[in-house]
């Protein structure tokens, strides 16, 4: 299904990720990178 | 030019897993990253929704003419304190160009309203009509962006609540 532009959504995730800040955000489940480091964490 | 954006069920009659896969090969390959080590922990999580591929349960891509920019999965279940079914959300996954490009916040932004509002197309209408949604927080480290997320939806017109409880967080249509 095609996906159209919500602009008040848009704005709303994006004052989440800033109030997180960008580097948290690339810090969660979202980004598979991250899962793999925690992975060698845990193994280490 | 504005890219056009797809929620689409990956299976036989759209856009394949296999697709996404040889996709997001390439855009590691773009990054000088491996993809077989960038990938083997969440997608064998992937390969199991995939070969299961349940009525109620399948993997979701965004997607656009040029690639994917994201996946999770979807499942559609009666669940306890709950007066109807609930669309939950679950192993979000932004593509490899997110997580080793360095974008504006709003292409992050972007990409995970586009999975939103796939979730709520596809809770108004079909087999997977739902009024509750829920998504999931994987890993501690998701939940202070989770509870921004509440925050900022929750202001939103286009929903009743957003409230985290737990691991979820609980989304409710108006």
């Amino acid at each position: 299904m095609k996906i159209e532009q919500n602009d008040e959504l848009l704005s709303a995730v994006v004052s989440a990720i800033r109030n997180v800040g960008l580097t948290a955000f690339k810090k969660t489940s979202l980004f598979a990178s991250n899962e793999r480091l925690i992975e060698v964490k845990k193994a280490a | 030019m504005v890219k056009t954006y797809q929620f689409s069920r990956l299976g036989a009659e759209g856009p394949t897993y296999e697709d996404l896969l040889a996709d997001w090969r390439n855009q590691c390959e773009t990054f000088d990253e491996d993809f077989d080590t960038y990938s083997a922990i969440p997608f064998s999580v992937f390969k199991e929704i995939q070969e299961r591929d349940a009525e109620n349960t399948g993997l979701y891509a965004v997607c656009h003419d040029d690639g994917f920019d994201a996946v999770c999965m979807v499942n559609h279940a009666r669940i306890p304190k709950h007066d109807g079914p609930v669309l939950r959300v679950r192993h979000i996954l932004l593509s490899p160009t997110f997580d080793f490009g360095e974008l504006d916040i709003a292409e992050y932004g972007g990409a995970l309203v586009r999975i939103l509002q796939g979730a709520l197309a596809l809770s108004s209408e079909g087999k997977l009509q739902a009024r509750y949604i829920k998504l999931h927080a994987r890993s501690p480290a998701d939940f202070p962006f989770f509870t921004a997320l509440q925050t900022a939806l929750d202001g939103t017109s286009v929903f009743e609540s957003v409230k985290m409880a737990g691991a979820w967080l609980h989304i409710t249509k108006k």
